[in-house]
């Protein structure tokens, strides 16, 4: 098994992540690249709100920390707390 | 490892096939001899004891244990193409020529290359004395043909080994204040008109009216990375950038660093402590008088640095190290 099979994030049409990249904090990541990346996904989100954008947002978020997972372990387990955190949020509601 | 050195020194080098990230003066990069490096021009330096100038020495990382390596130069027009070429478990190092229309492109518009986070991507931006005269253009250089480029950036792709994986690091040893929050209408190097605190101001009017200090930077907040963006000229109705600002993103001024060297070695101790490659800001070394004094790692003053995005006044590290595993 490789390592893009061991990392179990949720698919793209799970409201985590709109509610994730649509949130007024990002998570506390820890490597450049994942603050990089992310800020670049959030600027997009600024600029086109839509459905379609977050959607691609979500795609791209996803994508990113499955390919690169072995360059930024310590921010995928924060991106899976802040996933967790937003479904307990919602649960809360 | 990196290291100042005499060019005969560095042709020693070349002439043992070496894989070489060199910068240094014109004078002293056309003193080389063809062979596997990429060259940028700066005379700036953090040597292993002090900061100095000098035309005669070169700053030398050789590349160590490489799988595989790919020198390669892009146009303008070919710079988002750059992430295509990256190794799939490795680095890229890129030298710019300051102030050329490619060094434009890319910090305006790199947020869009495909693929930029799928790699590391570090260098930096090239100049000359700062006393030059205009007409003399930083440059960078393919060694292996000894063909300059005005206009083009030039990469060094470095594959590394399965057990290595390399990671990317900034030391910013600036921190915003609150008092004013600051946005702009569109990415750019120029601005004249901005929004502070919600309110529509000249920026230019602004900075001299409230007597901003201009040699700190501007600081915005990339998901817990702070990204510095340096003041170049206060003119009568505009201000220019050493970077670009970018539409959508707050930014805010800098507090005053009253010791460099107390903040610098503060900062240093939280990242890695032995970079492959590291580079410094120009601007650090001008303003924080780093010229005979030893802050940080050896290393070339810059005129801009590249971690993945153009930054000023900021410490770039590249790190290779073994890879975790289970």
């Amino acid at each position: 098994m490789n390592e893009v099979d061991q990392l179990q994030l949720p698919p793209t049409d799970d409201p985590r992540w709109r509610r994730l990249l649509l949130a007024d904090q990002p998570p506390a990541f820890r490597h450049l690249v994942s603050q990089l990346m992310f800020s670049r996904v959030r600027l997009m989100l600024q600029a086109d709100p839509s459905e379609a954008s977050i959607a691609a947002a979500a795609v791209t978020t996803r994508e990113f920390f499955q390919r690169q997972q072995h360059r930024v372990q310590e921010d995928v387990q924060m991106l899976l707390q802040a996933l967790e955190s937003h479904a307990n949020m919602e649960t809360a509601r | 490892m990196t290291k100042l050195l005499t060019p005969p020194q560095v042709n020693e080098l070349i002439d043992r096939g070496e894989i070489l990230f060199i910068a240094g003066s014109s004078e002293a990069i056309w003193q080389l001899k063809p062979g596997n490096w990429i060259a940028g021009s700066t005379s700036y330096f953090m040597g292993s004891e002090k900061g100095l100038v000098s035309d005669q020495l070169l700053h030398v990382c050789q590349i160590p244990a490489p799988k595989n390596f790919r020198i390669q130069s892009y146009s303008v027009e070919e710079l988002p193409r750059i992430p295509a070429h990256y190794f799939g478990n490795g680095y890229s190092l890129i030298l710019i020529p300051g102030m050329s229309q490619a060094h434009l492109e890319f910090a305006k518009n790199v947020f869009n290359f495909p693929d930029l986070f799928a790699g590391n991507l570090v260098g930096w931006i090239t100049g000359n004395r700062l006393e030059a005269p205009a007409d003399q253009a930083p440059f960078v250089m393919d060694g292996r043909t000894l063909e300059r480029f005005d206009n083009s950036a030039i990469l060094l792709h470095v594959d590394l080994p399965n057990e290595l994986i390399a990671k990317t690091e900034i030391v910013n040893i600036f921190e915003p204040t609150s008092t004013y929050q600051v946005e702009f209408p569109e990415t750019s190097f120029r601005i004249e008109s901005c929004r502070i605190n919600g309110e529509v101001v000249n920026f230019a009017d602004f900075l001299r009216a409230n007597k901003i200090d201009t040699r700190l930077p501007l600081i915005a907040d990339f998901s817990g990375a702070h990204i510095n963006v340096s003041f170049n000229q206060l003119a009568e109705r505009h201000v220019d950038l050493y970077a670009p600002v970018f539409r959508g993103v707050k930014y805010h001024f800098a507090k005053p660093v009253p010791d460099y060297a107390a903040a610098f070695a503060e900062h240093t101790r939280q990242v890695s402590r032995d970079p492959v490659f590291s580079c410094n800001c120009i601007l650090n070394y001008v303003y924080a008088e780093l010229e005979g004094k030893k802050v940080g790692p050896v290393a070339p003053m810059t005129f801009g640095e590249v971690a993945y995005i153009l930054l000023n006044q900021t410490l770039v590290n590249l790190v290779v190290e073994p890879r975790q595993t289970g």
